[in-house]
């Protein structure tokens, strides 16, 4: 945390080297959460370079109400929720519009192959209203109060979608997915 | 383990895994590392060109002025305080606090925590109302505070910067009525908090809460010493007036008065050979008393 105070005082003050640093800190984890939350590698990828341009553009102006971490990864759930409103407008997109997932199988760290596509289909199958708050507390680790901020609406309404969509999982699973 | 406890952990592990084996590219790196530094390039050369005006504008907005201007009436406001409280006895205290009361000119250091100004700098006030405040990283900031005039100095860029200032600020009206509703007994406000040892020297100290020297809004601490009974420190907690503005403090030291000074240094004037920059908003500097 004061590691990336420093950070963010020495960016502010234009220093490139902590723009450097920051990046290589979080960027795994800020295309980890895009793809989460698109479900598709390559416009993550786009999400995480706008995100992060707009972030060493308006350095001189940061001022984090929020840790730095959590900061970004907000940022990059809201780029994604307005790249979803565009391609919606456009007629380009629609909960049917779902890419295979483009990023590696997840390893058998403690579900198997097959529970891991049944969960990720699930997760998938979700309003993404829903798949975001679930995505952005249980991945990102954000909290309620934040992911609320983030979106415009109360804490009541995302503690709802979270509810809700954790139901809905359970419910599309249907007691397949044993822990 | 509930249903609920059971779906989380599933979903945590399920990303956990993801997670591992999601990577950056190489090329992807280079790209969005060479944009985000061309952008910050761009913002610190805009920063740059913007620095003086941001400068000026910050040092208004925030207040130093009024601060600046804050210490001495302060300092004046110490003698309502003794008057009112009658917790300290001395004899000449009149004949002490006279050359305060009728100073013509005062001098004084002013360090900032908690602000995004510069940490400390140095004020020289003249009476009625003009303030000449140095910041360490070369500005000049010359006000008439009661005429609404205000120019800035770089002295290092030759540049100048004249503006008006919206709404007079006189605060001796405030500081008048101060003195008077203490003679008359009607203000109890200030809180007397003793002897302390402040700066290696005997203190008395006196609370001003905040409101009751509305120009500048903010509770006062004086520190005074308790032989001389002249003030050593002035502490002042500068409370957030809009969201996201920080707390922070100013305390005023080394106070010298009477300090013969030459009238130019508040010269309202643009020097010679000195460029005018005319791109300022007239600024706020608050209510007329």
């Amino acid at each position: 945390m004061l590691e990336d105070k420093l950070l963010v005082w020495k960016l502010r003050h234009g220093s490139k080297d902590a723009l450097r640093y920051i990046y290589e800190k979080y960027k795994d984890d800020l295309l980890a959460l895009a793809i989460a939350l698109l479900n598709d590698a390559h416009p993550a990828e786009d999400v995480v370079h706008d995100v992060f341009v707009a972030f060493a553009e308006f350095a001189g102006k940061l001022r984090l109400k929020t840790n730095l971490k959590g900061y970004l990864l907000t940022s990059i759930a809201n780029r994604v929720r307005n790249l979803r409103m565009q391609q919606k407008r456009i007629g380009g997109l629609s909960e049917s519009d779902i890419a295979d997932p483009s990023y590696g199988a997840p390893d058998e760290m403690a579900i198997s192959a097959e529970q891991s596509q049944r969960l990720g289909n699930a997760i998938q199958e979700l309003p993404y209203e829903q798949r975001e708050v679930i995505i952005l507390h249980l991945y990102s680790g954000l909290k309620f109060k934040a992911i609320a901020r983030s979106q415009g609406v109360s804490i009541n309404t995302v503690q709802s979608r979270y509810r809700y969509g954790l139901n809905k999982l359970q419910s599309i699973l249907n007691g397949e997915v044993t822990k | 383990m509930n249903p609920a406890d059971s779906i989380e952990d599933l979903i945590k592990n399920f990303y956990a895994a993801q997670k591992s084996s999601v990577a950056t590219s190489a090329e992807m790196d280079g790209k969005v590392l060479n944009d985000a530094l061309q952008a910050l390039e761009k913002t610190n050369k805009s920063n740059t060109a913007d620095l003086e005006p941001n400068i000026w504008r910050t040092i208004m907005k925030s207040r130093i002025t009024k601060l600046a201007v804050a210490a001495v009436i302060i300092v004046a406001a110490l003698v309502a305080v003794y008057r009112m409280g009658g917790s300290v006895e001395s004899p000449a205290f009149a004949d002490i606090v006279r050359p305060i009361l009728t100073a013509r000119t005062a001098t004084y250091r002013v360090s900032m925590k908690g602000q995004d100004v510069p940490p400390d700098f140095q004020v020289i006030w003249m009476e009625p109302s003009y303030v000449r405040t140095e910041m360490p990283h070369g500005l000049i900031l010359i006000a008439d505070l009661e005429k609404g005039k205000a120019l800035g100095l770089l002295p290092a860029k030759k540049k100048a910067m004249v503006t008006s200032i919206s709404g007079t600020f006189t605060p001796f009206s405030e500081l008048r009525q101060l003195i008077r509703d203490a003679q008359e007994g009607k203000d109890q406000s200030p809180e007397y908090l003793g002897k302390q040892r402040i700066d290696g020297r005997d203190a008395i100290g006196y609370r001003i809460p905040q409101g009751r020297l509305p120009s500048i809004n903010m509770p006062v601490t004086i520190w005074a010493d308790a032989e001389t009974l002249l003030p050593i420190r002035i502490e002042c907690h500068l409370m957030p007036r809009a969201p996201g503005e920080q707390e922070g403090t100013a305390t005023v030291t080394d106070f010298q008065f009477d300090v013969e000074l030459d009238p130019s240094l508040f010269s309202l004037d643009v020097p010679d050979g000195y460029t005018v920059v005319e791109k300022f908003e007239p600024i706020e500097m608050g209510p007329a008393p």
